[in-house]
């Protein structure tokens, strides 16, 4: 055994004795690993943040449908939604795309009647905005940052409506850790964004909530629901998106981390070549010479390779420690500087809220054996070769 | 030749002590702390929590998907606003690959199938007939 421990030490000479070699062999698993864990560190924190939408949200979306596309929906379905048994209450919601001033920031517009509002919430900096009179808004971090909006400041008629156009006011702006859906978000009543979009009586979906052990009565109900609309008069079809089919949605996400994670592939597969040619020992006779020398000394194959495993080892080790603590300080302390915008689309170079991120021990055992099986794949069969051939052969 | 290869065999297993030393100390260093790093974070309390679930249902369930705008891919933004990649309703076949949201996302989903028709849209079919 004590053998062993003093065969296994050797493991560590061998990194010092080409530093070059195992400098580069850190750098580039550094280089596959740190992307990787820092990707799946922010869909972690994402998918927390949607797992806290889910809960807080309605058991039931109903949206419509015309020619396969969706299509918005009469508000008078509200009241009809209502009576059917088992519903606890409808909210009307309008969700929708703007492109507001002469950069074209994109935004998303969401009105909810000002009687779901809370007396007072801890979300916001500012107040919640009120129906009647000037437009008023609650506008996400990256939005303000952009259009540099305060709370109290005005801003000019951005919309279209031949009822005329109102100047709109800012009364407060989201915190910046309370979600990254956030950012982009002017929040307002249904009244507001009704005449915003021009679509007076219209609602984008309908947010239900439901009595426990109702949802899947109530959902059939809505299907089974005619609806015309009123400007057309032609049938809307009615879609209804429950909270358990997203929840099955969010566990078959992880299985479907193609993305970005496709070009990961490709990094890994790029710097992992060069990894394995670089720890096969390609371009470097010495190492070679080295295996040589120590079966003259009296070495055998397998204490060769017991060297070669405990280096591989402590490279492995090494690297993925190293991209662990890369990819935290980068995610917590600069804040995904430049990586949250490759991998959140839509994110500025610095993010103006917290991104999201959690780092789980699955993911980085799982880097661990990448950089393993990577330093493994180049020098364990190197070794072996040179080791099997007589020493005076290995050291010419 | 004896001399040279025990010069070569001492240089193989006695490199410089405090060199060997110092990457010991590094390796155990940084394995240590990433050891600590995720245990902090498997352990850490989310504080923040009751103020995101007063937002979301203030919204009414807001945002899934790993984007914050309803630019091209409103799908990717929130399955409830769009069952499908909006891509896949466009000219181009297998479009979807040229989502640029989703080239670039962390997250990924299958896209929402319509509901199967249940036994009581059967019954209600059927008696329409």
């Amino acid at each position: 055994m004590r053998r062993l421990v003093e065969i296994a030490k050797t493991g560590l000479t061998a990194i010092l004795l080409h530093p070059l070699r195992s400098s580069v062999t850190f750098l580039a698993l550094m280089a596959i690993l740190t992307p990787y864990l820092t990707g799946i560190g922010l869909a972690k924190g994402i998918e927390q943040d949607a797992k806290s939408s889910l809960r807080a949200g309605g058991d039931l979306y109903v949206s419509g449908s015309q020619f396969g596309r969706n299509s918005s929906l009469p508000t008078t379905l509200v009241s009809r939604i209502r009576e059917l048994d088992g519903v606890a209450e409808v909210v009307p919601r309008i969700v929708g795309r703007l492109v507001l001033g002469r950069e074209h920031v994109e935004a998303v517009l969401v009105g909810i009647p000002d009687s779901r509002f809370p007396a007072s919430v801890s979300c916001i900096a500012g107040r919640l905005p009120r129906a009647g009179g000037t437009n008023e808004f609650v506008v996400g971090t990256e939005l303000a940052r952009r259009l540099k909006l305060k709370v109290g400041a005005l801003l000019p008629p951005f919309y279209r409506n031949p009822r005329g156009e109102h100047v709109s006011k800012t009364v407060g702006i989201f915190e910046s850790d309370v979600s990254l859906w956030q950012s982009n978000l002017m929040f307002s009543t249904f009244e507001t964004a009704e005449e915003i979009f021009d679509q007076e009586g219209m609602a984008t979906d309908l947010v239900v909530h439901c009595q426990s052990g109702y949802v899947n009565n109530v959902s059939s109900a809505i299907r089974r629901m005619s609806v015309t609309s009123p400007k057309s008069g032609k049938v809307i079809r009615l879609m209804v998106t429950s909270r358990e089919e997203l929840n099955v949605l969010l566990a078959e996400g992880q299985f479907h981390r193609e993305g970005i994670f496709n070009l990961h592939f490709l990094l890994v597969f790029v710097i992992g070549i060069l990894v394995i040619l670089i720890t096969s020992g390609l371009g470097l006779p010495e190492r070679r010479r080295e295996i040589g020398i120590l079966k003259a000394t009296g070495w055998q194959t397998d204490e060769i390779l017991l060297r070669s495993l405990v280096e591989s080892f402590l490279l492995s080790v090494g690297g993925a420690s190293a991209s662990i603590l890369t990819a935290f300080v980068w995610l917590k302390v600069f804040n995904g500087y430049w990586i949250a915008g490759v991998f959140i689309p839509g994110v500025a170079r610095a993010p103006s809220f917290p991104v999201p991120f959690r780092l789980t021990p699955v993911p980085a055992m799982l880097a661990f054996v990448i950089a393993l099986a990577i330093t493994m794949s180049g020098s364990i069969w190197s070794s072996w070769r040179a080791a099997i051939v007589p020493p005076d052969e290995a050291m010419r | 030749m004896a001399a040279t290869v025990e010069a070569q065999r001492q240089r193989i297993s006695m490199p410089n002590q405090r060199l060997r030393l110092l990457v010991s100390c590094c390796l155990a260093v940084s394995t240590v702390s990433a050891s600590v790093v995720l245990v902090q974070e498997w352990f850490s309390q989310d504080d923040v929590a009751a103020r995101r679930d007063e937002f979301q249902s203030l919204m009414g369930g807001l945002g899934f998907g790993s984007t914050v705008d309803l630019s091209e891919c409103s799908f990717c933004f929130d399955p409830r606003l769009r069952r499908t990649c909006a891509h896949v309703e466009g000219p181009i076949p297998a479009g979807f690959f040229l989502c640029s949201k989703h080239v670039g996302c962390v997250t990924g989903y299958p896209h929402l199938l319509p509901a199967r028709p249940t036994e009581a849209d059967a019954n209600d079919h059927a008696a329409s007939r």
